[in-house]
């Protein structure tokens, strides 16, 4: 399925979609396997990215009912005392790996979909600041347009500052101090932060 | 008069007295912002600022006048690699060191944001909390302190140390949304109503010069009567479309610039003509500066504010799907 039909389901999800959009995309919803099964898929992870705590639960009981319904080749006291905990404990494992799953391969996705080789120029690497927002930070490769992403940024930067005019000299100190720390950390690194679902 | 009536009366004096007050708080914070805004620009002065923002301290000199011919700035380190911006009335130019420094210039008649109504920023409306603070030493200035904390994650805050006789900005304070502070820049020494010459101002580095330049001067006025404009995404509550313009960029490519304010927040959306192929959206950084950049439709959009990441995603994201639907195209 091609990533503007993915966008377009997600849009519909998020009730983004005008009427007429809709109405288009419930129809070939309706008649592409493909897109239903897609379709489902985004509904499973919604439904467990909101509910991840009922979620986890949920399968900690059921791996653990499962567990204790095996019949246990050893029966010494030990190990019968301990068999409750350890059950929990693999329960609890096998659900983070369910929910690590999803996240990562969710991540694997936008990644391929995310264009590779573009620069930041003096626009430096994720701070503190951006950690809520973030996922990962991906190493830049450096590239022929470099130069040309570079000016594009930095002159979009600039024009916004005197455009906006904001509180004078405090708007432009950042574009001095954060020269410096492109030089000091040496390769600078863009962030990738569209691996979130839904609205923030 | 009888008592339940009086008893009344009272009740109702009160209510209003709450109610007023923090509205009067708000305007008195209002002719401090107004101050400190007039005061940045119109004032002479030289000092040193010391910048600190995670964990990393930088030092830099600023000197600043303004007389009949405009306002010309120059702001330089002093410690690390040499670094500077200069405005010079409607020009900016940075020099971006590396092995081939470059010299960017940006050129704008005017600024675009109009001074939003003062009702426009307080009120149950406004995006922002906004109360007089305390006063302070700094500099060896006193000082009368702002704060201003921010109503939801889409918008920064800060805390503002404003020079009593003046209202020039001594210290200047970043917080987010959960009052954490991001960044803090301050003047060690400030010599208010100096004497500037013209060598002060001249700038030391040199490098391969580029400029921006808007095509159209005259950028369509405020309000209203901003006209047509390429996209209009939803944003988040409290921002709205103050101006539009178009520039040619440092390559020669036209560019459409629309500017949204919140009144005290901004954001810029920069959209060029591109190719068809299509790229996720990534944020960049440059201090409290976030930019999100994303290719859709044929076109490529830039979002530029000194607003948290959530802000200019949240719009880009916007901008992609928009760009993207059938029924819009």
């Amino acid at each position: 399925m091609s990533e503007s039909s993915r966008e377009n389901l997600s849009s519909l999800m998020d009730g983004e979609l005008d009427r007429k959009g809709r109405k288009f995309l419930l129809r070939r919803l309706a008649g592409d396997a493909d897109m239903k099964a897609s379709w489902n898929r985004m509904h499973a992870v919604r439904a467990c990215l909101h509910q991840e705590k009922l979620a986890t639960g949920d399968l900690v009981a059921r791996v653990s009912a499962a567990l204790d319904a095996e019949p246990v080749p050893s029966r010494s006291l030990p190990a019968r005392l301990l068999r409750p905990v350890a059950g929990g404990a693999i329960a609890a494992s096998v659900a983070v790996m369910a929910i690590v799953g999803i996240n990562s391969s969710m991540l694997e996705q936008q990644g391929a979909a995310s264009l590779q080789g573009d620069e930041p120029g003096f626009v430096s690497r994720p701070t503190e600041l951006d950690k809520p927002f973030t996922q990962s930070a991906v190493p830049v490769s450096y590239s022929e347009d470099r130069r040309a992403q570079r000016q594009r940024i930095s002159g979009y930067v600039m024009r916004h500052h005197q455009a906006a005019g904001s509180t004078g000299f405090v708007s432009w100190v950042p574009i001095v101090t954060d020269m410096n720390e492109d030089e000091r950390q040496g390769e600078p690194t863009a962030s990738e932060a569209d691996a979130r679902v839904g609205e923030p | 008069m009888r008592i339940p009536e009086l008893r009344w009366m009272l009740a109702v004096l009160i209510a209003a007295a709450t109610l007023a007050a923090p509205a009067r708080a708000e305007e008195t914070v209002q002719r401090w912002l107004d101050r400190m805004s007039r005061a940045v620009e119109t004032l002479d002065y030289r000092g040193t600022l010391v910048n600190v923002r995670n964990g990393e301290v930088d030092t830099l000199r600023i000197i600043h006048r303004a007389d009949e011919d405009g306002v010309r700035e120059r702001i330089y380190s002093v410690d690390g690699v040499p670094r500077e911006v200069l405005r010079e009335g409607d020009s900016v130019r940075c020099v971006l060191p590396g092995d081939e420094p470059m010299m960017l210039e940006s050129q704008l008649a005017g600024r675009l944001l109009p001074s939003l109504p003062v009702n426009r920023l307080l009120g149950p409306e406004s995006g922002y909390r906004m109360t007089m603070g305390g006063r302070e030493r700094v500099a060896g200035m006193m000082a009368r302190i702002i704060h201003i904390q921010p109503r939801d994650a889409y918008r920064y805050g800060s805390r503002l140390w404003l020079e009593e006789r003046t209202g020039m900005l001594l210290r200047y304070a970043l917080i987010d949304h959960d009052g954490r502070q991001l960044q803090q820049l301050s003047f060690t020494s400030l010599e208010l109503g100096a004497n500037i010459s013209d060598a002060e101002l001249e700038p030391e580095l040199v490098g391969q010069q580029f400029t921006t330049e808007s095509i159209d001067e005259s950028i369509h006025s405020a309000g209203s009567s901003v006209g047509p404009v390429p996209v209009s995404p939803r944003v988040p509550r409290g921002f709205r479309l103050v101006n539009a313009g178009q520039g040619r960029g440092a390559g020669g490519a036209e560019f459409d610039h629309l500017l949204y304010s919140d009144g005290l927040s901004s954001f810029s959306i920069y959209i060029e003509r591109a190719g068809e192929e299509t790229m996720a959206g990534r944020v960049e950084t440059m201090g409290p500066v976030h930019v999100y950049t994303t290719q859709s439709g044929g076109r490529l959009f830039t979002v530029v504010g000194e607003v948290p990441a959530a802000t200019v995603e949240f719009v880009g994201r916007q901008l992609r799907r928009t760009s993207r639907l059938p029924s819009r195209r």
